[in-house]
């Protein structure tokens, strides 16, 4: 049994060890929820100040000019409903990143059912969030002490019978 | 979000994710692969949450002991945090599967709090109150009883009364001391209802509480202008300005508490008095 508890703590201590020089195969980036720029699908003209940091919204100081009931009026004052996603219901996250100067780009959108499944809403209501989001002007950059930063943010659409139910966070 | 707050706001929270399992409970029943797998696990937590060097620590844990549940709830936390509900879902459940009454509150409340999922929340605390343990506990940030998370869902799907009454009952058991925000939901609840006189009270209570919170004011201000006294309204109002300009509001490093305020909301009553 001391032998077998001896391999175990040696498996373990040589993966912990590892701890500077992980394998980049393993499947996981850097840091979960990192987005690699894509030049097929992003702006080539969006960049971030720095590459090898860009924290998580809630991690530093961030926010919107008019706080979240600006992001509210925006989606609510352009989001055009169809009759057609009636019964469409889940929801849809677009993550992105907002660069040192606030401008926003890497957009990425995850789509669940309410069962937290994956789940394909019509392109034309999935689509128009997105493009809407893209559109949403108003991040400030993130704030440090010493600099302004960019962050990932994300933005979930509650959706209920083809509408906006709620906005996230 | 005032320094302060985030301070005591990740303190609170960083207490919750230290918090250790008790690698013992594996030695007591004699497994002693998955105890050497839990004090590993134990021992290797200073890596960066959702690092590269965290995720695939925790998967060795995992691969050595499938059915340590703290592992898997601990992997699931950056997916959660980070909008990749989709994996959060897949090793949360995970979780909850081998430990159901470890792990079924917290994932209620993780449907509340990060996708206002009221029907999944409530399935989750339903579930674990009908395990019968003596409390069914706490929300992961500190904030509120799950009996309270409870009653925000009522209120969220339309059942402000039945919301109002869990709030109630919990307030009511002896040995519960009120949570930070238990009686500003409770007041906005009674507001919502029309019952002046209770929202009144219940938000003075809150006062008492939290003083100086601008929610507070703000729907202390809309209970006494709706009672006809828009002479006590208008100092509320002023004060609740005061204080959020201060940074003494509602706030959450991930989300945007219910029933929070914002400045314009505060302005806009401000307007609408002064006509």
């Amino acid at each position: 049994m001391r032998f077998k508890h001896l391999i175990i703590a040696a498996l373990l201590f040589v993966t912990a060890c590892r701890s500077g020089n992980f394998p980049n195969d393993a499947g996981y980036p850097a840091h979960v929820g990192d987005i690699t720029p894509d030049s097929t699908q992003d702006d080539p003209g969006f960049t971030v100040c720095r590459e090898t940091y860009i924290p998580q919204y809630y991690s530093i100081e961030t926010g919107f000019e008019g706080e979240k009931p600006a992001i509210e009026r925006h989606f609510r004052a352009k989001f055009a409903k169809n009759k057609r996603w009636k019964g469409e219901s889940g929801f849809i996250t677009i993550r992105f990143v907002v660069n040192c100067r606030g401008q926003t780009g890497r957009f990425r959108m995850q789509e669940m059912g309410t069962d937290m499944k994956p789940k394909q809403f019509p392109r034309d209501l999935s689509g128009q969030l997105l493009e809407l989001t893209r559109s949403l002007d108003g991040w400030r950059p993130g704030q440090s002490k010493i600099k302004d930063l960019d962050y990932y943010q994300y933005l979930t659409f509650k959706i209920a019978d083809g509408d906006i139910a709620e906005i996230l966070p | 979000m005032k320094p302060r707050f985030f301070i005591i706001f990740f303190f609170l929270f960083g207490l919750v994710l230290q918090a250790q399992p008790n690698c013992n409970v594996y030695k007591w029943q004699g497994d002693t692969i998955c105890y050497k797998a839990c004090e590993f696990y134990v021992n290797t937590r200073s890596f960066a949450q959702g690092s590269r060097e965290s995720q695939i620590t925790l998967d060795s844990v995992i691969k050595i002991c499938p059915q340590f549940d703290e592992a898997w709830r601990v992997k699931s936390i950056p997916y959660l945090k980070r909008g990749d509900f989709i994996t959060w879902k897949t090793l949360i459940d995970k979780a909850v599967e081998l430990n159901p009454r470890e792990h079924l509150g917290y994932r209620g409340w993780c449907r509340y709090q990060f996708l206002r999922d009221y029907e999944g929340a409530l399935r989750d605390l339903e579930s674990l109150d009908s395990m019968k343990i003596p409390d069914i506990g706490y929300s992961a940030n500190g904030d509120y009883h799950l009996n309270i998370a409870r009653a925000l869902c009522f209120k969220a799907l339309g059942q402000k009364e039945k919301a109002a009454a869990v709030i109630e009952d919990q307030l009511a058991v002896a040995s519960y001391s009120p949570g930070l925000y238990d009686y500003l939901h409770l007041g906005v609840l009674y507001l919502e209802l029309g019952r002046l006189p209770e929202a009144i009270r219940a938000l003075e209570l809150q006062e008492k509480a939290f003083p100086g919170l601008s929610e507070n004011n703000y729907y202390l201000a809309l209970a006494y202008r709706r009672s006809g006294k828009p002479e006590q309204a208008g100092p509320c109002l002023e004060k609740a300005r005061e204080s959020y300009v201060s940074g003494r509001h509602r706030t959450d490093p991930y989300d945007h508490p219910m029933d929070c305020i914002f400045l314009g909301d505060i302005d806009r009553e401000l307007a609408e008095l002064r006509k």
